[in-house]
């Protein structure tokens, strides 16, 4: 694939090292000169100078052969532009736009660009994921439907041990979807399966229910 | 007819007094709390800081009673963001951007949005002006 990448900071430097150890041809459009030198130095000649909203750069950037367009400045209005003239100027068949302010996700939907990513949320994300085991963690998000796919751990001694798990009353529109043994084992959840200590559950839940999931599973008795 | 106007700069502030003058209500919005020393002191209509990006700083400026919405900062990217904003979030009924790159211009032009590019404006003009 021909991807362009606007934006040579680290997020962008990460993204283009990735996507090149993929085997795809890459070009990073950077305005700083310090930053294209930088990444020449460890790209190889892939970048060129200047401003990625600009329609003649990204004509001559080869824009119109591009498979995907990712826009990762901290500027939102500047990644929402540049994916937009990339989209109908070029006809690119995928744009992913980066914003900064999470709000914007929503405005950037509304205006055309679907596929963002909200650096604040993806790093609460990563930071909560790593809460495996201590509580409540969310493993995956899915926006579109308001749910989270999250996992909470049986405590010891709590209400669910010995209970089987298609047994316990889940909140409304929850639903249990694997049960994580103890030693690492991964077992679908049946009517045989009765929950130990230091079990985890993986629950896809409401974004609102998470905590009377957390309650179900991980309460201790009184 | 209430006009909300973002940018307080040359033209911004210039456009907020001659249409405040002319009865209507006028509210400008700019970043930077300074810009608002170029509004004389016989503006009557109101300032609000904070960044026309941000939906909270738009409502608090009344976006969604508005009937007229202009995008004049120093920016091209941050007037297309709030033009369209304006225009296909809060559906207001008259929205004008100006874009300076004649090249963006045309493609959000394309894209249903009124533009003005000083530049192209001005260099028809000039070039009027010899061949007269």
């Amino acid at each position: 694939m021909y991807i362009i990448i606007v934006g040579g900071g680290r997020v962008g430097r990460t993204v283009a090292e990735a996507l090149l150890g993929g085997g795809h041809e890459v070009l990073v459009i950077e305005r700083s000169a310090q930053k294209c030198e930088a990444l020449r130095e460890d790209l190889g000649s892939m970048v060129i100078r200047g401003d990625g909203c600009e329609a003649s750069l990204l004509a001559d950037a080869g824009a119109e052969r591009a498979d995907l367009f990712i826009a990762v400045t901290e500027g939102d209005e500047d990644n929402l532009v540049a994916c937009q003239v990339a989209q109908h100027r070029f006809k690119v068949p995928k744009v992913i736009a980066r914003v900064n302010t999470p709000r914007n996700a929503e405005v950037f939907r509304k205006l055309g660009i679907s596929a963002t990513v909200n650096a604040a949320e993806t790093l609460a994300h990563g930071i909560l994921r790593e809460t495996r085991g201590v509580g409540l963690a969310r493993l995956a998000p899915f926006p579109q439907a308001g749910m989270y796919l999250i996992s909470v751990r049986v405590p010891r001694g709590g209400t669910a041990v010995g209970k089987a798990v298609t047994g316990i009353t889940m909140p409304k529109g929850a639903a249990v979807t694997l049960v994580v043994r103890a030693k690492g084992t991964p077992v679908a959840p049946g009517p045989d399966v009765l929950l130990d200590a230091e079990d985890e559950v993986v629950v896809l839940a409401p974004t609102d229910q998470e905590a009377a999931v957390a309650a179900a599973l991980a309460s201790r008795p009184e | 007819m209430r006009v909300l106007i973002m940018g307080c700069g040359r033209v911004g502030s210039r456009l907020a007094v001659q249409m405040d003058a002319e009865g209507h209500d006028v509210t400008v919005v700019d970043i930077d709390p300074k810009a608002f020393g170029r509004l004389p002191p016989s503006y009557k209509g109101f300032t609000v800081t904070g960044d026309a990006t941000d939906a909270a700083v738009l409502t608090s400026a009344g976006i969604e009673s508005a009937n007229v919405f202009v995008a004049v900062t120093q920016g091209d990217n941050r007037n297309i963001m709030a033009a369209q904003v304006a225009k296909r979030i809060y559906s207001v009924p008259k929205v004008v951007c100006r874009i300076y790159d004649p090249l963006r211009q045309e493609i959000f032009k394309e894209l249903g949005l009124q533009t003005f590019s000083p530049t192209t404006v001005l260099t028809s003009m000039i070039h009027d002006v010899i061949e007269q």
